[in-house]
């Protein structure tokens, strides 16, 4: 017998008034709406987050798309000192969408845990 | 023949079977929100709010779960969790309102036709002190089990332990 649980059984022993007091108390709480409720928000959050890697996994495609019929160039890389960053992330204009887009997902993915 | 927790858990972390995760909630309902009920001294409504709220955290946390046979003491932990967490942004809340100058915050409860003796007697503990007196004599942990979940030092958990339970005695009259 663990040491928890002898000091469990003693205060059991001690207090078995309280403890039926409470065992008294304890209506059931069976409600099958209540898991739905439940279910319907994590599926929302299941299909929210789906959304945003989704929507990641667009964006690389479109970026690799547009790499590929030349619009923004052969992505050469631009010394940054410890990193190797692409030339076009280094384009402010890219680097705010880039922001923008992660920030919006970001929030994405905040909304969901929250809801 | 009925699947335990351990099967239900891999079904949702294997396939992400929605289904499972419900029949774990239908099979722990009852203990969660009960705790709760108490813990919030008889407030349905934010029992309710958080019972649902520890069945989310726990569907987001089910990795961190290390059984077998404790899904339901493994539930009350993170419900207690989740309710200490609450009073303490109410807490921070309130003190913050208090220090801009409001002279009287309201404290929301909602009125309930069922509260119970147990619940208006549990209202007139501090919140520690119902927390410690809830986990050991309704949710039967012992006082080291009580340290793990809500973090207070052995002694607080013995003190807030033995005063809550005279102050209900008191008020509850032992027969």
């Amino acid at each position: 017998m663990t040491e928890n649980q002898n000091e469990r059984d003693e205060t059991y022993e001690r207090d078995s008034w309280l403890t039926s007091v409470f065992a008294a108390a304890a209506g059931p709480f069976v409600d099958t709406a209540f898991a739905e409720r439940i279910l319907k928000r994590l599926r929302r959050q299941e299909r929210v987050r789906t959304l945003v890697i989704f929507g990641t996994v667009l964006f690389a495609a479109a970026i690799t798309l547009w790499q590929a019929a030349g619009f923004i160039g052969p992505l050469p890389t631009v010394d940054m000192g410890l990193l190797k960053a692409p030339e076009w992330l280094a384009n402010t204009r890219t680097s705010i969408a880039l922001a923008g887009v992660t920030a919006a997902a970001f929030a994405i993915w905040m909304v969901a845990e929250e809801a | 023949m009925p699947q335990s927790d351990e099967d239900l858990i891999v079904h949702v972390l294997a396939i992400g079977d929605m289904n499972a995760f419900g029949d774990l909630i239908e099979r722990h309902q009852d203990r969660v929100r009960r705790t709760l009920l108490r813990l919030t001294a008889g407030n349905r409504a934010e029992a309710d709010d958080l019972a649902q709220d520890t069945f989310i955290h726990a569907y987001n946390k089910l990795t961190t779960y290390r059984g077998p046979g404790s899904f339901g003491p493994w539930l009350s932990r993170v419900a207690t969790s989740l309710f200490l967490q609450a009073k303490r942004k109410e807490g921070t809340a309130r003190t913050a309102l208090a220090e801009r100058g409001s002279e009287d915050i309201p404290v929301t409860r909602q009125p309930d036709a069922e509260t119970l003796d147990l619940d208006q007697a549990l209202a007139t503990l501090n919140p520690d002190e119902r927390t410690v007196v809830v986990l050991c004599f309704s949710e039967g942990m012992s006082h080291r089990e009580v340290v793990d979940v809500t973090g207070l030092p052995l002694g607080t958990v013995k003190s807030h332990a033995n005063r809550g339970r005279e102050k209900l005695k008191r008020i509850l009259g032992d027969g």
